[in-house]
């Protein structure tokens, strides 16, 4: 399956699927990372179950990467965020269901972090160390950190 | 302390901002086109930041490898939410300020001279950022060119080998010979061998004197010209005297018409100094004795050759040759003979041939 096919499967709402083809391109350039190179800012919504960001010029330029209709349906309440800019890659908790999931910048691949041998609780705060290969989660469930 | 710092505001769906260093300045970022709902602790990603531009290494000659290392960028700061490391690197070179098509890697063969200069550009996802080295200046690969003769002192008429050496070996350029300061017409521009970085030039000088020869090495795309110093070739008279100017010697040839104890003598004198070879024949014809019957001729071929001799300009040299025993005994019995006689004569110019038919001999023994 080609690039543009995966993030249609992706980012395309499940009762959209039958839609038209303009109903599809809208959906992906929303949920595609923006063409143009910029300083920009990165949130997860915790009631909106999407990884969401903005141009920091005050330039709106804003959009998702992931939301809760994509396919992997990793967004499950998450609260903060953190980068790993050399991998092309954002990292978040999520509250609910407990995984720690990324998605890289420019929209393409996602996944879950495998996390046996650790035992997350409504995890919450992200944090990365590339150098050491880990990444670090607060469980506000157990008070604990992963 | 300069910047803005952003938060997230649950309660309202936006994103804030204001200045670090308590001027205020405050707004809500546009974040138009994107989800907002009870947004929680945002990330900064910006383009990365030069902090230290790549410097080139290598030796500084031209077919070394260049390399653009060095160049160092900002790290990330995740304590404070705020991301800029490099995802990736690229390259680029310039040639005196002129791009170099294809250099797209962190090493370079230089391979012409001038001033390098490496560009490295780190890229993430929010941009990218470049920085480029100062400029390194790549020369030719310096050469030395020896020049040597032999034989030296030589004698005149004798060739003289001349051998121009350049090294390193260069894989191009041409080699000129100069005498006392001049062009040698048909020994500019000599091809060098690949390997050894010879080159060579052969004269022969017909006459005495000192002459000063000088070897340049033109130099080519990577290896610098280079002159040797000046050689003196010393050339002393032969002992048969000089050559002179090109044309093949010329030489008259005598017989004596007499032979004395089967010796044939001759004369030969020549116009330059020469090597002589005296060759013939002798048909020694028998005939009928007179008051008997008349008898079938007999012919008896003989061959007559001297060695090489070495003539003087301007100066008699006397040749003898022996005729063979049968030829003198059928001369004694009344046999008569024609002879032909053939000199040829060379040197440093050419060879050129004589020829003489003899009178009949007469046997000083009869």
């Amino acid at each position: 399956m080609n690039m543009i096919a995966q993030m249609v499967k992706r980012c395309l709402p499940r009762p959209c699927l039958a839609a038209a083809p303009v109903t599809v391109v809208a959906v992906l350039l929303a949920c595609t990372a923006p063409a143009v190179a910029a300083n920009q800012i990165y949130w997860g919504n915790l009631n909106g179950d999407s990884i969401s960001y903005a141009n920091l010029d005050d330039s709106g330029g804003g959009g998702q990467l992931l939301n809760i209709n994509d396919s992997s349906n990793t967004v499950n309440y998450p609260s903060e965020v953190a980068l790993d800019p050399a991998a092309n890659t954002i990292w978040w908790a999520n509250d609910i269901n407990n995984p720690i999931s990324y998605v890289n910048l420019d929209g393409t691949g996602n996944g879950q972090l495998n996390v046996s041998g650790s035992s997350p609780l409504y995890p919450d705060g992200v944090a990365v160390d590339p150098a050491a290969n880990k990444v670090y989660w607060t469980n506000h469930g157990a008070n604990t950190i992963s | 302390m300069t910047g803005r710092i952003y938060w997230a505001n649950l309660g309202n769906n936006t994103i804030s901002y204001a200045n670090l260093d308590g001027s205020g300045a405050g707004g809500e970022l546009d974040t138009l086109g994107a989800t907002l709902s009870r947004p929680e602790g945002p990330a900064l990603l910006v383009a990365p930041s030069g902090t230290g531009a790549p410097t080139v290494t290598g030796a500084p000659v031209v077919g070394s490898t260049l390399g653009c290392s060095g160049a160092t960028w900002a790290v990330d700061v995740p304590e404070a939410s705020f991301y800029q490391a490099p995802e990736n690197l690229s390259y680029s070179w310039t040639l005196n300020g002129v791009s170099i098509p294809g250099a797209t890697a962190s090493a370079l063969t230089a391979s012409s001279p001038g001033n390098y200069a490496c560009q490295a550009t780190a890229t993430n996802h929010a941009g990218s950022a470049t920085q480029t080295s100062t400029t390194y200046a790549v020369h030719l690969l310096t050469t030395t060119t020896l020049l040597a003769a032999s034989p030296n002192p030589s004698p005149a008429g004798e060739q003289v080998t001349y051998t121009a050496t350049v090294s390193p070996a260069p894989d191009g350029g041409t080699v000129t010979f100069t005498a006392d300061g001049l062009p040698i017409p048909g020994c500019e521009a000599l091809g060098l061998d690949a390997t050894t970085g010879v080159s060579t030039w052969q004269m022969t000088y017909g006459a005495a004197g000192t002459h000063y020869i000088q070897a340049y090495f033109s130099g080519d795309a990577a290896f610098a010209a280079s002159q040797s110093s000046v050689l003196s070739q010393t050339v002393n008279s032969s002992p048969g005297g000089a050559v002179t100017g090109n044309a093949k010697p010329s030489c008259t040839l005598t017989s004596r018409n007499a032979t004395r104890n089967g010796e044939l003598s001759v004369s030969v004198r020549c116009n330059q100094p020469a090597s002589i070879l005296l060759t013939g024949r002798i048909t020694v014809t028998s005939q009928a004795k007179a008051g008997k019957r008349d008898q079938p001729k007999k012919t008896t071929l003989v061959k007559l050759a001297s060695r090489h001799t070495s003539v003087t300009q301007g100066k008699t040299a006397n040749l003898t040759v022996k005729l063979p025993k049968s030829a003198l005994d059928a001369l004694r019995a009344g046999a008569r003979e024609t002879a032909a006689l053939t000199l040829s004569v060379s040197n440093k110019n050419g060879t050129s041939h004589t020829s003489t038919t003899i009178k009949p001999l007469e046997l000083a023994t009869r």
